[in-house]
C-alpha cells in the first residue's frame, strides 16, 4: 500500500528501534507520511510515540533504522530538512521568563527566519495576539498550547508535527486546533503529523493514520479504509500457509491482501464479499483451517474510543 | 553562530538570577569599602606600626590601590560561586523548562549550540570582571585618592609607585578574567549532565573548594598534583604584583618578577578551558535529550 518509492513521502520511517536499556520503546517501525497529509500517529500512552518524534527530530539517536525527510537521510542533511519542520514535542514548555513575542523571535531567529511580519501573523493566527506581550509565566495551559504551536509555525515550515496538542485543553480549545490544523493544510498546504491517543479525535481532522502498540505497528492506512464499517479485515489459517499465499496473489484477491506484522494472512475486504471468498478458497483447494475477523481499531481501541 | 550567542545573552540577561551576581559584587564592595572608609585609618595604622620604625613610608598608605588589592584578595574567592550560578544553568536550566528539546530540533548543529552558549557565559563572566573592576579599582581610587602601592606579602614588603600600579591591575583583571572563564567552563559541562543547575553549581563549587584545600594543606602526597589542580593557577593575578629588584636591590618600574610563571599558569587555565569545552561538545553531540 506505502511504495517507499513515493516521491512525495515528506517523511519515510524503516525499521525504526529505540532501546532504552532493557526496555524496547520502539520496535521496527515503519510508516510514510505523504505530502498534504494530515497524518494521525495513534497509540495508547507509553506506546512510543514521543520517542519517535523525538528520533525525528533528531533529539535521541535510533537504536536502529533510517529516517529519510523530504527525500534527504536525516543524519546527512539535518540543518537542512529541520528548517522546514516545526514542531511542539509533549508539553509545551517555553521561556517563562520572556514574552510570547520574544519566545517567537528566539525560534524564528534559530530557525532562520528573519521576517518581523510573521511573528504577528501567527500570533494572530493562534488568536494569541492580545497577551502577546505578557509573560509567558502567566500564561493558562491552553494559551501555553498555542504560543507552542506558533513557535512551530513561525518560520513556515513545510511540515509540522504535533505531539498531542490538545492535551489540557477544554472542548473549544481542541476544536480550535482541530479546525486550525485543517485550515492549515488546506489552505497552507502543510503536511501534518499529529499524535494523539485518542480515536475519535483523529478521524475528525486525519485523512491517514498509524497506530502503533508497544512500540510496533499494528496497523497503517487511509482513515476512511480504516474506519469504513463496510471493509472487513480477516485473518486466514490455512493448512500450507505457503501455498495459500501463492494461490491469492494469483487470484482476483491479491489486491486485498495487507502485510502483517506477525505474517499472518490478512485480507481487507468488503463484508459482503466474505462468503465469496471463502466459496473461491474452496475452489482453490485451500484448506481453511480458521478465518478469524479482526476488528483492528475497536479491539485495539476497545476502551478508549468513547472518552474524549 | 553571531545569532545564537545574542539569543543567549538576551536570555542571561533577561533572567532575574543574572543579577543577583552583579547585586552582590556590588554590594561586597561597597561593604568593604565603607568599613575601611570609617575605620581604614587606624586599621592600616596599626599593621604599619612595626614597619615605619624600619621603613620609611610616605604619603596614604591607605589609597585606592591597596583597596583594591584588599578587596580583591577577599573577593575573587567567593566570585566562582557566582560564575557558577549562571554557567552551571546554561544546559541544566533549559534541560528543567523542557526548552532544550526546542533548540536542539531547530537547524543548528548541536556544537553551533553549545558553543555559542559558552561564549555567551563567558561574555557574562567577562561583564561581570568589568563590573568588578569598575567598584573595587576606579570607586576605590575615586573614594580614597590614589598613591604608591604598598603591600605585606609573607614578612616581605613591597612598595610599588603609583605610576607602576595601573597596568599590573589591568593585567591582573586579565588574568582573573581567564581565571574565572575556567570555573565558568566547568560549571558548563557540568551542566550537561543535569536536568536543574543547583547539582551544576554546587559540584563546581565543591571541586574548587576541595582543590583549594588540598592546595593550601601543604602535604607532600598532594604536592605533586598540585602544578596540575586549575585552583593553584587561578591565584597567578598576584605574581603581577611581585616586582622585580635590581642589583642595587631597588625595584625595577613595569617588570614582574616571575613572568614566566605568571605565563604558565594562564596557559595551564586556557589549556583547561579548551580540555572542558571539548569534552561538553563531545558529550553534548551524543547526548540522547530526554527532557
Ligand atoms: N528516558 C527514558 N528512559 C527509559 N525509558 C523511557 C524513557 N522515555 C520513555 N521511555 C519509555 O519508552 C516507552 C515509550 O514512551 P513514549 O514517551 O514514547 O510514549 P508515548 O506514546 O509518547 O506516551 P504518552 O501518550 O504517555 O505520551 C515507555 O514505555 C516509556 O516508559
Ligand atoms: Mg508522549
Amino acid at each position: 500500500m506505502d511504495s517507499s518509492a513515493d516521491s512525495g513521502a515528506v517523511i519515510e520511517v524503516a525499521g525504526l528501534g529505540k532501546v532504552y536499556g532493557s526496555l524496547v520503546a520502539v520496535d521496527d517501525l515503519s510508516f510514510s507520511v505523504r505530502r498534504g497529509d494530515v497524518y494521525g500517529f495513534l497509540g495508547q500512552n507509553g506506546a512510543g510515540k514521543s520517542t519517535t518524534i523525538r528520533m525525528l527530530l533528531t533529539l535521541i539517536r535510533p537504536t536502529s533504522g533510517s529516517i529519510r525527510m523530504f527525500g534527504m537521510d536525516i543524519s546527512r542533511h539535518r540543518s537542512e530538512i529541520l528548517a522546514r519542520v516545526g514542531a511542539v514535542i509533549e508539553k509545551p514548555d517555553l521561556y517563562g521568563y520572556l514574552t510570547g513575542r520574544e519566545n517567537l523571535r528566539i525560534l524564528a531567529r534559530l530557525s532562520g527566519c528573519r521576517d518581523r511580519k510573521a511573528i504577528d501573523r501567527v500570533l494572530d493566527t493562534v488568536g494569541l495576539a492580545a497577551r502577546a506581550d505578557d509573560r509567558v509565566r502567566t500564561y493558562s495551559q491552553g494559551m501555553r498550547q498555542r504560543l507552542g504551536i506558533a513557535c512551530a509555525l513561525v518560520h513556515d515550515p513545510e511540515l509540522v508535527i504535533l505531539d498531542e496538542p490538545t492535551n489540557g485543553l477544554d472542548p473549544q480549545g481542541i476544536a480550535d486546533i482541530r479546525n486550525l490544523i485543517l485550515r492549515l493544510s488546506r489552505e497552507g498546504g502543510k503536511t501534518f503529523l499529529v499524535s494523539s491517543h485518542l480515536l475519535s479525535e483523529m478521524e475528525l481532522i486525519a485523512n491517514r493514520m498509524v497506530i502503533i502498540d508497544k512500540g510496533r505497528k499494528v496497523v497503517e492506512g487511509e482513515c476512511r479504509t480504516l474506519l469504513d464499517p463496510e471493509r472487513q479485515v480477516v485473518h486466514l489459517e490455512t493448512m500450507d500457509d505457503v501455498q495459500t499465499r501463492v494461490r491469492l496473489a494469483r487470484s482476483r484477491w491479491a489486491a486485498h491482501i495487507e502485510d502483517d506484522p506477525q505474517g499472518r494472512i490478512r485480507l481487507s475486504l468488503d463484508r459482503a464479499d466474505v462468503p465469496q471468498l471463502v466459496r473461491e478458497l474452496s475452489d482453490m483447494d485451500v484448506q481453511i483451517l480458521a478465518l478469524r475477523p479482526f476488528n483492528r481499531l475497536e479491539d485495539y481501541f476497545l476502551s478508549l474510543t468513547q472518552a474524549g | 553562530m553571531w545569532t545564537i550567542v545574542r539569543i543567549e545573552l538576551f536570555k542571561i540577561f533577561r533572567k532575574p538570577r543574572t543579577y543577583i551576581a552583579f547585586g552582590a559584587v556590588a554590594a561586597i564592595v561597597w561593604l568593604i569599602q565603607l568599613g575601611f572608609y570609617v575605620d581604614g585609618e587606624t586599621y592600616v595604622q596599626f599593621g604599619m606600626q612595626a614597619l615605619s620604625e624600619t621603613f620609611d613610608v610616605e604619603g596614604r598608605v591607605l589609597n585606592g590601590y591597596l583597596m583594591a588589592y584588599i578587596i580583591l584578595q577577599t573577593l575573587l574567592v567567593h566570585v566562582p560561586l557566582l560564575i557558577a550560578l549562571v554557567s552551571g544553568d546554561m544546559v541544566s536550566g533549559e534541560a528543567g523548562m523542557g526548552t532544550l528539546r526546542l533548540l536542539a530540533s531547530r537547524p543548528v548543529s548541536r556544537t553551533r549550540l553549545l558553543l555559542g552558549k559558552f561564549l555567551a557565559s563567558s561574555v557574562y563572566t567577562v561583564a561581570l570582571l568589568v563590573w568588578m573592576a569598575i567598584w573595587t579599582l576606579f570607586f576605590s581610587l575615586w573614594l580614597f585618592g590614589a598613591d604608591d602601592l604598598v603591600i605585606m606579602k609573607s614578612e616581605v614588603v613591597t612598595q610599588i609607585l603609583r605610576s607602576d600600579v595601573m597596568w599590573r591591575y589591568a593585567a591582573a583583571f586579565g588574568f582573573a578574567t581567564i581565571a574565572m572563564v575556567t570555573v565558568s567552563s566547568l560549571a558548563f559541562l557540568l551542566s550537561i549532565f543535569a536536568e536543574n543547575s543547583i547539582g551544576p553549581i554546587i559540584a563546581t563549587m565543591s571541586i574548587v573548594i576541595v582543590f583549594t584545600i588540598l592546595n593550601s594543606l601543604g602535604l607532600p602526597l598532594f604536592d605533586t598534583a598540585k602544578p596540575w589542580l586549575f585552583t593553584t593557577h587561578m591565584l597567578g593575578w598576584k605574581g603581577f604584583f611581585d616586582v622585580q629588584v635590581g642589583p642595587g636591590n631597588e625595584q625595577v618600574v613595569g617588570s614582574v618578577e616571575n613572568l614566566p610563571a605568571v605565563l604558565r599558569s594562564a596557559a595551564m587555565l586556557v589549556g583547561h578551558i579548551l580540555l572542558f569545552l571539548a569534552v561538553s561538545v563531545a558529550v553534548f553531540r551524543r547526548k540522547d535529550i530526554l527532557s
